[in-house]
């Protein structure tokens, strides 16, 4: 396929496909695009819907490419955003390191900017509250305060005001039109008092200013939300920091002399030399050297896979032990790891923002502020004492000011912080805001069968000796153990592992004239005697007499149809027994189902086994049959979480592997096993760090929790300022002379924020789940 | 324990198991020799009829 002519450089465009379904689209598709001239590779998304061609200008275009995809039945959707021409090269590591640098310096600006803003309102709130401390009269102070005021409003408080402005202009209300609303309108009409206060005096108003209650509602919020940031910061930007475990150069032999190049240089067929110690730059294969090759990055697998010539290795795995030379097969945007980090970021960015719970009770809260305000200017107008205007307007903005709840900042982050402490104590670690929301409105959970359920090994379940009596059964594993000794095999390994668990040490027996027939089994003779292991066919094929019609047939027969391997011994000439050999469940996976069950949330079995097989591990697990779907592609995955979810359910989905990352990332909520691929975790919301699958459900109980606790909060910190609201409008004013006054301000501010802190503390006593 | 039967329909191209309602419902139905076939979608109706005799044959392993 690739010609040593030099040709124009290929071209690659993502086109959006409508009406795909399952993976037969997925390979009528790339068959309908391969087949077109021009067309060099073709790779389709189920998933995502999208399909990468990379085509030669000159023999085809965009035309062209739309035409072959509607001839194979399915149509390109209309809004098209072309690619930019020539082949990305998908990442830039200087760019990603600036952003995170930025975000760094922002994070610390919110800290610096909250402390100095409550530090300046703190100290505003105590020359007003006390007066006779300072050589000033109540004028002259105002005068003097204004300017530390006018510095928090305008420089500190920055953020809030540019972020209103930009909400309004999208007719968004979030918290941050409350903070400005609330703080404009306290620092405006304290302003007025400090500089002209005539008409208040005049109309008999105290000349009261709310300079400190503008400053400490910014410097709160602002604290809230470097909490928030920081609680956020560890757990994100998961996808860019995958694709930065790539290296960015490469040893490139040419002309039998090695060069280092940077990683954009490399092209395919070039041989690149990879070191003890070093990660693979490319996707290949060796073609020379042996290793071990250290690939947890992609199936959280911690044993090195050995790797030799003619094996596949694949981009930013680790080499761990010798010198490696692999031809490179597949690079830039088309190797393994940034084609799972495009499809994670590609199923996260589909994913629907989350509406934050304070942001929802902002929404209406604004509004009736608003008219509350309004109302109460309309009445002093209509209704009040002369003069008529100074009491309406100093009424209608009491309303305003303390409508804003300084604790409303901290309502989340408090709990956030909390639920994030008692989390990591159970050894559930949740991503971020979003994510606790999100986990929270879960009613189903699926859970991937291999390597989440199970331990992802072969095991040995029974072993089945012909002769009765734990004498034979014994003789049987030792010989099958030993025989197996020299074997790669994973099932090999099962057994002598078996052996190994049962005490049968099998290094001093002599074996002799080990063989493999990869796919059939093995003979060895072990002391004299000849062993056979495989499938019945093998040992028939050797003489043995019909394993099948054997007294252990139906007990092989039942195994397999369970989902299980049965594998038979011969010994000498006849059938010694059976060794069944499965997968076998975690010890926490059927508590762990049944915790799912006990908190309201629905469990799936996912699996690529054949029905029947699934149905039996269901049956282990306690799962009902309708909650099993059977026989799914690793890469049909996110399209049976996305099927799920398209019938209304909120699907969290548990997985491991690096074929889960395009699922986990589908899912409402993706949960990684700690102890999967690297992948996997980056693609998740939620990480369980040990092995123990009861974490899914306590973690969606905490989240749960803390979700109603933010709730909670957010009442404490509304409620007071709602209360005050009445005074504020003056409902009091007409029998006491009481309207809002600095104090009343300044004991709401404190009431509430220790209740919120308060309340979140008591996520860490709260009860998760009953067992 | 006995291998069950599936009385469930499979789509003939990839060996899913297909709900009938939803497969009717749009339409991912074809007849061939008489006898009526059901889908999973529109790959596999589509594959299925450019060629149903190669995915009737008794050799044919659905794969995806």
């Amino acid at each position: 396929m690739t010609t040593s002519l030099p040709s124009a450089p290929l071209v690659e465009i993502v086109l959006p496909v409508e009406g795909m379904s399952c993976a037969t689209c997925v390979n009528r598709i790339e068959r309908f695009l391969r087949r077109a001239d021009g067309v060099e590779t073709a790779t389709v998304n189920l998933a995502t819907e999208r399909a990468a061609v990379r085509y030669d200008p000159a023999r085809i275009d965009r035309a062209g490419i739309v035409g072959a995809i509607e001839a194979a039945g399915y149509d390109v959707r209309p809004d098209v955003r072309n690619q930019p021409a020539g082949v990305p090269s998908e990442t830039d590591a200087a760019a990603e390191a600036a952003t995170d640098t930025a975000r760094a310096a922002e994070r610390s600006a919110l800290l610096r900017d909250g402390v100095a803003a409550t530090a300046v309102g703190l100290a505003m709130m105590v020359a007003t509250l006390w007066p006779g401390g300072l050589p000033l009269t109540m004028a002259q102070l105002n005068l003097v305060l204004l300017v530390p005021a006018m510095f928090v409003q305008l420089v500190l408080g920055r953020r809030f005001t540019s972020r209103a402005l930009r909400g309004l202009a999208h007719g968004e209300l979030t918290m941050d039109t409350l903070v400005a609303m609330g703080t404009w309108a306290a620092f405006l009409y304290s302003a007025a008092i400090a500089v002209a206060p005539g008409p208040a005096t005049a109309a008999g108003l105290p000349l009261d200013t709310f300079f400190e209650t503008a400053s400490i509602i910014i410097g709160l919020v602002l604290i809230g939300r470097w909490l928030e940031a920081r609680a956020r910061s560890e757990a994100s930007g998961a996808v860019r920091r995958l694709l930065r475990r790539r290296p960015t150069t490469a040893h490139v032999i040419r002309d039998g002399t090695e060069e280092e190049v940077a990683l954009d240089a490399v092209r395919v067929g070039d041989l690149v030399r990879v070191r003890p110690g070093e990660r693979i730059a490319v996707d290949g294969a060796v073609v020379e050297g042996a290793s071990a090759v250290d690939e947890s990055l992609l199936t959280g697998e911690a044993v090195p896979v050995d790797k030799a010539a003619g094996d596949r290795v694949t981009g930013a795995t680790l080499n761990a032990q010798g010198v490696l030379v692999v031809r490179t097969e597949r690079i830039g945007a088309d190797t393994t790891l940034a084609q799972i980090a495009r499809l994670v970021e590609q199923a996260q960015g589909s994913k629907a923002p989350i509406q934050h719970a304070v942001d929802r009770v902002v929404s209406w809260f604004v509004p009736a502020v608003a008219i509350v305000a309004a109302l109460t200017f309309l009445t002093w107008m209509v209704f009040g004492p002369e003069p008529r205007l100074p009491v309406a307007l100093a009424s209608a903005i009491g309303v305003l000011i303390i409508a804003c709840p300084c604790a409303m900042g901290l309502a989340t982050p408090t709990a956030l912080i909390v639920g994030a402490g008692r989390g990591a104590d159970a050894g559930i670690l949740l991503r971020d805001a979003a994510a606790v929301e999100r986990a929270a409105t879960i009613t189903d959970v699926v859970l991937d069968k291999t390597g989440t359920l199970t331990r992802g090994r072969a095991e040995v379940s029974v072993v089945l000796a012909t002769k009765p009596g734990p004498d034979a059964r014994h003789a049987l594993l030792r010989d099958a153990a030993a025989a197996e000794r020299g074997s790669e095999h994973p099932f090999a390994s099962a057994i002598v592992r078996q052996a190994g668990a049962e005490g049968i040490d099998v290094e001093p027996m002599v074996v002799t004239g080990f063989t493999a027939v990869a796919g059939r089994g093995v003979t060895a003779d072990v002391e004299g005697r000849t062993v056979l292991i495989g499938t019945a066919r093998f040992l028939a094929e050797a003489g043995i007499a019909s394993a099948t019609a054997h007294v252990l047939a139906d007990a092989a027969t039942n195994a397999e149809a369970e989902g299980r391997t049965a594998v038979w011994v011969g010994r000498d000439g006849a059938v010694a027994g059976l060794i069944i050999l499965a997968d076998r469940l975690k010890p926490s996976a059927t508590p762990a189902i049944a915790r799912l069950e006990r908190s309201g949330l629905r469990p799936w079995l996912l699996t690529g086994d054949r029905a029947a097989a699934a149905r039996a591990v269901a049956s282990e697990l306690g799962l009902p049959a309708d909650r099993v779907r059977a026989e799914v592609r690793p890469e049909g995955k996110a399209a049976a979480v996305a099927a799920l979810q398209a019938e209304g359910r909120r699907v969290a989905m548990v997985g491991d592997g690096l074929n889960d990352a395009p699922a986990l990332a589908q899912a409402d909520l993706g949960i990684a096993i700690g102890t999967g691929a690297d992948v996997a975790i980056e693609a998740s919301d939620m990480t369980l760090v040990g092995d123990d699958l009861r974490g899914v459900a306590t973690g969606i109980a905490l989240a749960r929790a803390t979700m109603r606790i933010i709730r909670q909060n957010l009442a404490w910190a509304f409620g007071y300022n709602i209360i005050l609201i009445p005074v504020a409008a003056g409902i009091l004013y007409p029998f006491t002379g009481w309207t809002l006054n600095p104090a009343l301000a300044a004991g709401a501010m404190a009431l509430s924020s220790v209740s919120v802190v308060a309340n979140s503390l008591r996520l860490r006593r709260v009860r998760l789940v009953t067992d | 324990m006995q291998t069950t039967t599936d009385t469930e329909p499979r789509d003939p191209v990839c060996g899913m198991s297909v709900d009938p309602v939803r497969a009717e419902a749009n339409g991912l139905v074809a007849e061939h020799n008489g006898v009526t076939y059901l889908f999973c979608g529109r790959g596999c109706l589509l594959d299925f009829r450019d060629d149903p005799d190669h995915y009737l044959d008794p050799g044919y392993v659905p794969h995806m």
